[in-house]
């Protein structure tokens, strides 16, 4: 009785294993119930009481997105609309503007978004110094716009709590261009006020990929004095020290190595896709 | 000397329940009228559906008359719940919180009734031993039987030592032995002053215990009196037992009537259709030489008048 | 004076509190608690608001479904059983028969509830080491008690004359709709017919509104420290359960036994 008790427990789960899609997903992958929970945000009181917590469940599904490697386009969409359904009922909840900003300004289509996100941000939190802090990243890197984002800079420096280094930074973003140095001084900024560690994650991995764009752009230059000294691009790397251009070959922060084609077209071997916001 | 003020008044009492979808008002009881005087046995008696429970549940306020009026120990019932101090009350198969033991409840029960602490113990002691639950007290009334159930419904009833005691249907689910010690239990509430009101169907605990019978049926009182009168105190017919007896043939020769002679084994049963026949067929039988064993008045059971009114009453009903 | 209230009232925590259901909900309830911890570790942020927002969440929830599921039952259970002739029939008044089995629900609620907060509160300090505590979290507790007890005299009041099922269905829609009365008001403000809009304010302010009982979303941001906020909220549930009781006593009196 009981081993055929045992077996039939063990089949059901079988046949769930089969008919479940997939890993689990926090709030429903589904669009339908995707739907509901975005419209009832839109009437906050048809949470019955329980807006932060409904809050809180779509918060958890957004980090789900937002914890994933790589994000495809739509799911940058989908994370767009978790954390403004997110905002609907908790607007309080300060942490979904900065991770918005944070995570969706990786986009280049979602920049427009996350700019979105952020002022609603401070519309709720004008007291925050780091969402303004985070709309000056984001008007300034992501989408270009140098005069706003230093004026969002300069806001953050007026307000109490900010780092006492933030109007040097300010007055360096109105007078540099788009420079990856520059924004590597940003990341670091924020790195260091960052205490968690999931958040800090996502931080560290921005940074790494700034990096890669420094290095690709230090190395670019590099080719195109070889090109202008020799008629040709280098055959390796190492010949643009051996040449005197560059003192060593950089190693990528994220462990990757650093090549170059018969073009002469730097690249490294892990991130195939270049910050766009950073080239010149 | 003046007749002493009625414990239960019961007058001109109608009520009648919505039924069915169309709540359509069915009769329950139609013009009721009956009273208890004080220390009387009484038994409400008709068959089920007649009304009784209804009756007891308007004199407990439990439910409303639609016309009528109940007064209990000469007051308008309902209108002070002290009155209820003075009435114990045990409703029809009764069923109490499972979840006590039958201390805790019968606690619960003195509580409200606004007994003592102390009273309370004592009482509860008593009322276990007396009504034979003694050794159940701590255990969980999930586990009694229905028979204890019975029991404690009458220990609750009695705990607070009321003058009228009002039964609903108070031996139905009892063994003969249970029933015949609740049969004593109501002896002695009369022995002690108290009045019993209590309700069945079945004849013979009525016959066996009460002073007076109020018979109902369809909700309308069909009979009430004492038990001797509805029973009868004419003798339906007298049986002589003869033991040793002259052969039957001898007996029909003094003048006998052959339609009255049995032989039952030895003896020989004559059926004398009234006292003095049977005074006169003793001697005949004497000097014909038979030994007369037995003589016994045969006289009309409760349950004969019973039946035979349940029955012209289902016939009114049919016509 | 109301000893028969108060024995029915003892007795009603007595059978509520020995009601093998009730520990079914909280141990799940519990359990949902402390399931809090994991789900604030998958978040990132504020992870110890997920605790208490999730935490609150459920002692809400399933002190609703207390609340519910045994307050119907209460006064149609002693009918169905016909216990109630037995109290009814000792001197105790019908209007003190309802009041001690309402009271009694609310003594057993209040005990759940402050169990909940205090292992909640636990969880909570647990989960930052102690760093920080957040008292809020007992003042927002005391506000949903205060929403249970509203919600037991509703399931009384409606258990007085009508089936378990449906009384069920009643108190839940009342559970419902006394969280969305403003969104009433609001859509019959915006309907354009007077009629609508004073039919929404009659509504709006007739029925339960269980909002202004909700603290849940602001203790998280330790806005709800004080137990003075609890006060006119405090006063509100009174004078409505006062209101809804008298109901109650009220067709209770008249009540047949069939």
């Amino acid at each position: 009785m009981l081993i055929a008790a045992v077996l039939f427990l063990g089949a059901s789960a079988l046949i769930s294993l089969r008919l479940s899609p997939g890993p689990m997903s926090w709030v429903g992958e589904n669009g339908a119930a995707d739907n509901l929970v975005v419209a009832i945000s839109r009437h906050p009181s048809l949470a019955l009481g329980f807006q932060n917590a409904c809050a809180d469940l779509v918060w958890l599904g957004a980090i789900q997105v937002a914890g994933n490697r790589t994000l495809s386009p739509a799911e940058y969409d989908r994370l767009a609309l978790l954390l403004d359904t997110a905002a609907n009922f908790d607007p309080r909840f300060e942490t979904i503007f900065l991770l918005g900003g944070l995570v969706l300004g990786e986009s280049p289509a979602h920049g427009r978004r996350a700019l979105a996100l952020l002022e609603r941000g401070r519309a709720n939190h004008p007291e925050s110094w780091q969402i303004h802090f985070y709309l000056g990243f984001t008007h300034y890197f992501i989408l270009g716009q140098a005069a706003e984002g230093g004026r969002a800079m300069a806001d953050a420096a007026r307000l109490p709590g900010s780092p006492g280094y933030l109007p040097g930074l300010a007055a360096r973003m109105f007078s540099e261009g788009r420079d990856p140095e520059t924004a590597l001084s940003f990341l670091e900024i924020m790195i260091r006020q960052e205490k968690d560690p999931s958040r800090l994650a996502i931080l560290e991995r921005r940074a790494g990929e700034v990096a890669v764009e420094r290095d690709l752009q230090r190395l670019e230059r590099a080719v195109d004095a070889y090109r202008a000294a020799n008629g040709r691009a280098p055959a390796s790397l190492p010949e643009l020290v051996r040449a005197g251009i560059l003192a060593r070959v950089p190693v990528a922060p994220d462990g990757g190595a650093y090549q170059i084609d018969q073009e002469g077209k730097v690249s490294s071997d892990r991130s195939r896709n270049r910050l766009k916001v950073l080239v010149k | 000397m003046t007749p002493p003020v009625p414990v239960i008044t019961v007058e001109n009492l109608s009520k009648s329940y919505p039924m069915g979808f169309w709540r359509k008002r069915v009769p329950v009881l139609s013009g009721l009228s009956f009273t208890v005087l004080p220390n009387e046995i009484v038994g409400f008696l008709g068959p089920n559906g007649a009304g009784k429970t209804t009756t007891i549940k308007i004199l407990n306020h439990l439910a409303f008359p639609d016309s009528g009026r109940v007064t209990l120990f000469g007051e308008e019932a309902g209108k002070s719940p002290n009155l209820r101090r003075r009435i114990g009350f045990m409703p029809e198969q009764p069923y109490f919180y499972e979840y006590l033991t039958g201390r805790e409840f019968l606690a619960l029960c003195g509580r409200l009734c606004g007994m003592e602490r102390d009273a309370i113990v004592a009482r509860s002691r008593e009322m276990f031993d007396r009504i034979g639950l003694a050794g159940a007290e701590d255990k969980a009334i999930r586990k009694y039987s229905k028979g204890m159930m019975q029991r404690l419904g009458l220990a609750q009833a009695l705990l607070h030592d009321p003058e009228l005691v009002i039964l609903d249907e108070p031996m139905s689910g009892l063994d003969p032995m249970g029933r015949m010690e609740i049969r004593n239990v109501i002896r002695d509430l009369r022995a002690a002053g108290k009045t019993v009101f209590f309700s069945s169907h079945i004849v013979s605990d009525v016959e066996a215990l009460c002073d007076r019978v109020i018979m109902i049926l369809k909700g309308e009182k069909v009979a009430e009196d004492t038990v001797g009168e509805l029973m009868g105190c004419e003798i339906l017919y007298v049986e002589i037992v003869l033991s040793p007896s002259p052969p039957p043939a001898v007996l029909f020769g003094c003048g006998i009537p052959p339609e009255a002679v049995s032989v039952q084994g030895s003896a020989v049963v004559l059926r004398a259709p009234d006292v003095d026949e049977a005074n006169r067929w003793v001697d005949l039988s004497r000097a014909a030489g038979a030994r007369v064993c037995s003589l016994t008045p045969a006289k009309r059971h409760l349950e004969d008048v019973y039946v035979a009114r349940v029955e012209a009453g289902r016939r009114d009903g049919n016509r | 004076m109301l000893t028969g209230m108060l024995s029915v009232a003892a007795n009603t925590f007595r059978e509520t509190i020995r009601n093998k259901i009730l520990y079914a909900i909280l141990a799940f309830a519990l359990f949902v608690i402390g399931m809090t911890t994991f789900l604030a570790n998958l978040s990132f942020g504020d992870l110890a608001r997920v605790v208490v927002d999730l935490g609150l969440a459920s002692i809400h929830l399933f002190g609703v479904v207390m609340a519910v599921f045994i307050g119907i039952t209460l006064v149609s259970q002693e009918i169905d059983r016909k216990t109630v002739y037995i109290i009814l029939s000792k001197p105790v008044p019908r209007w003190e028969f309802v009041l001690g089995k309402a009271l009694g629900l609310c003594a057993t609620l209040g005990l759940i509830t402050f169990f909940m907060a205090v292992v909640l509160y636990l969880v909570h300090a647990g989960y930052r080491y102690g760093q920080t505590t957040e008292p809020g979290i007992f003042v927002a507790a005391a506000g949903i008690y205060m929403e249970l007890v509203l919600l037991t005299c509703l399931a009384s009041f409606f258990s007085t004359f009508t089936t378990p099922v449906l009384s069920a269905i009643f108190t839940l829609s009342m559970f419902l709709i006394g969280h969305i009365t403003r969104e009433l008001l609001f859509f019959g403000g915006k309907s354009g017919s007077p009629a609508a809009a004073w039919l929404g304010k009659a509504i709006y302010y007739l029925l339960p509104n269980l909002e202004i009982f909700n603290f849940k979303n602001v203790a998280v941001y330790g806005l709800a420290r004080s137990a003075s906020l609890l006060l006119l909220p405090l006063a509100y549930m009174l004078s409505y359960c006062a209101a809804v009781l008298l109901l109650a006593c009220v067709i209770f009196s008249r009540k047949d036994f069939k």
